[in-house]
């Protein structure tokens, strides 16, 4: 497992190398600084989520900037441009937050789609060169979504989904924690999850608040939530209750230095064999549906870093086949 | 056809034979490492069937070291390439309750569909094998489990119809190509909403994961189900529009010797219907409003040119999905 975590580290940063010498070019002679190494800044980035979300709503690929090569996947399946939600989109809500990392021309998105009323908790990934969009990755978590009962198939759904100030707050400069720090937090989140033995390779704000599809899921205020739901994001994964994720699989990172935020795409995989775990404090539990068969999470997940500790998470999650690889990721083995 | 070699096992020099039968298995199964002229490299009916039965038992053993496998073999489950012993290899759970076979001994493929219980669940279980040379190397398992999207009614499935173990008289039979022409158009036939070419029986029925999905008048209450129709009727109701694209269609195993046909494939639709209107001038509005795909294993049992039954594995899958293959 580590070996594959390694692996998977070395993708990322394979890709970000990629992504980091990729010259802007009207820019590049000019002003070979690594910071100016982008053609296109926070507001452009944005501004092709809008463009995209426009195009969407009007079932038309042309009213976005790309690539002639430009590749699209959704829910983990490539497919043309035009097709899957560009054909039944009905516009969107209100709901939007915006991670930018203009250093590797990449903007992750949380949003929340409509078809035909039918509302969808949302998450994208683009990726701009030259002022043309050429990577569209999105999850659309259906309300019909497949999957086993209770398990991508929570109840919150969109209508939770508020603004949150924090998501569009920048950190002053004195706060900040360097791009590789804000990775390392996120992917130890993910390393804590997948060897859950209850020692954290992350540190959490004591505010740290999860939400998964509009549902919050560690640090619940509501006194009806489930136990494990109203414990904090820390006190969850110390217990190491989590066993039946058995891989935290092909992680990628979009990185925000200005609202220290990091935009992870990654796979949960349960391979349906763990039916009992030894928590730290040594009790046993039986681990019974929805883990007891092989399945995976396709997911997207934001972080916000305050002061160097994970303060707040918001993913975007749907069930695929067990070890579906991602399109996007050349060897997931 | 290409040649693979296989890995051999200790298992072939062990094996001490018991009966007449268990002597015939331990053949087909460990060829020699050699060419040898003196041995039977065909693989029939009862050879490709303990195949199948082999790798089920292994699924359930969690343990797939006595398999003879190709070196190079390939598995995928659900459309996802997976190790052998990873997924169903290591939460299958006990024995096949219900079982069906299909045989292609020109092909060198064979297929299962069945029940077997996973963590002492049942699910619905296909397998489709290739076997060259007494060796497997092709392994494709969809598993449909009981869970959110699926329609999946394994407990339903007790004692299959006889009628797919039953053999076609030589002179009641069709050429391969002809059934496989005879399975595509009930495909072509819910893509363009009508059913005046297919060669239904009018006494054909349809399983679907458990499902009696024709002539079930039981579910059939509610005025606008199509249930309650035959295989026949209910297509030319145009009540399938929804289903916008049959797609890869994998007519993976001919069994010529009864009548049988097994067809992998993706019932894509891509919602934008939003309502439609019937043959008879209703219009249905849509339920589903996101695009979605099933991942289908569909068997047809023909006879005289005409289809009798059909019973398929149905499963949710993500639109646009690949098969793997």
């Amino acid at each position: 497992m580590r070996r594959v975590y390694v692996v998977a580290g070395a993708v990322a940063l394979l890709i970000f190398g990629k992504f980091a010498v990729q010259p802007a070019k009207a820019e590049a002679a000019a002003t070979p600084s690594p910071a100016a190494a982008s053609a296109c800044d926070r507001a452009c980035l944005n501004g092709f989520v809008d463009q995209y979300m426009a195009a969407v709503a009007a079932h038309d690929p042309s009213k976005l900037p790309h690539s002639a090569n430009a590749r699209y996947t959704e829910n983990n399946v490539e497919m043309k441009l035009g097709e899957g939600l560009w054909q039944t989109s009905d516009g969107w809500g209100s709901y939007k937050v915006y991670i930018d990392d203009p250093q590797t021309g990449q903007v992750g998105f949380l949003g929340v789609s409509n078809e035909d009323t039918h509302l969808s908790v949302f998450a994208a990934r683009l990726k701009v060169v030259d002022k043309k969009v050429t990577e569209i990755e999105v999850i659309v978590a259906r309300p019909d979504r497949p999957g086993p009962a209770g398990s991508g198939n929570l109840t919150g759904g969109p209508d939770n989904l508020k603004d949150k100030p924090l998501f569009s707050e920048d950190e002053p400069a004195s706060e900040r924690v360097s791009r590789e720090k804000l990775i390392a937090l996120a992917d130890g989140y993910f390393s804590t999850i997948q060897q859950n033995t209850g020692k954290l390779f992350t540190t959490f704000d004591p505010d740290c608040q999860r939400m998964e599809n509009g549902t919050v899921t560690a640090n619940n205020p509501d006194p009806k939530a489930g136990a494990v739901q109203r414990m904090g994001c820390q006190a969850q994964l110390e217990t190491g209750m989590l066993k039946m994720v058995t891989r935290c699989r092909d992680r990628r990172f979009v990185v925000d230095e200005q609202r220290q935020m990091v935009f992870a795409a990654t796979f949960f995989d349960h391979n349906g064999t763990v039916r009992k775990n030894t928590l730290v404090d040594g009790t046993v539990r039986t681990i019974g549906a929805p883990f007891d068969r092989p399945y995976t999470f396709l997911i997207f997940e934001l972080f916000k870093i305050k002061d160097g500790k994970i303060r707040q998470i918001e993913a975007v999650l749907n069930t695929v086949p067990y070890y579906m690889p991602s399109p996007w990721v050349k060897a997931s083995k | 056809m290409r040649i693979r070699r296989r890995i051999l096992g200790l298992a072939a020099v062990l094996i001490v034979a018991a009966s007449a039968a268990q002597m015939a298995r331990a053949q087909a199964t460990n060829p020699p490492a050699d060419y040898d002229p003196n041995f039977n490299y065909d693989c029939d009916r009862a050879c490709l069937n303990g195949f199948l039965d082999q790798v089920i038992a292994a699924m359930a053993a969690h343990d797939s070291s006595s398999l003879p496998l190709a070196r190079d073999v390939k598995y995928t489950e659900n459309g996802q390439l997976l190790k052998i012993g990873d997924g169903f290899w290591a939460t299958a759970s006990g024995s096949p309750t219900y079982k069906i076979y299909a045989d292609d001994p020109q092909a060198g493929q064979a297929m299962f569909m069945g029940v077997l219980p996973e963590n002492g669940a049942p699910v619905i279980l296909c397998v489709r094998l290739k076997v060259e040379l007494h060796s497997i190397t092709e392994i494709e398992a969809i598993v449909a489990r009981k869970e959110a999207g699926s329609i999946a009614r394994p407990e339903n499935l007790v004692t299959p119809n006889p009628i797919f173990a039953e053999t076609v008289p030589p002179a009641q039979r069709r050429s391969r190509q002809n059934m496989i022409a005879i399975a595509n158009s009930y495909f072509n036939a819910i893509e363009k909403g009508h059913a005046s070419f297919v060669p239904f029986d009018a006494n054909c029925n349809r399983i679907e994961s458990g499902v009696q999905t024709t002539n079930n008048t039981a579910l059939a209450a509610n005025p606008d189900s199509v249930l309650g129709m035959g295989c026949a009727d209910q297509i030319k109701t145009r009540n399938f529009q929804p289903d916008t694209l049959i797609r890869d269609r994998r007519f993976a195993v001919i069994d010529e010797e009864r009548g049988l046909v097994f067809v992998l494939g993706f019932f894509d639709h891509d919602a934008t219907l939003r309502s439609f209107t019937l043959a008879d001038g209703r219009t249905v509005k849509q339920t589903r409003t996101g695009p979605w795909t099933w991942e289908i294993a569909e068997m047809f049992k023909i006879q005289e040119g005409k289809i009798m039954r059909v019973e398929a594995l149905v499963n949710t899958g993500i639109y646009g999905m690949k098969s793997g293959w």
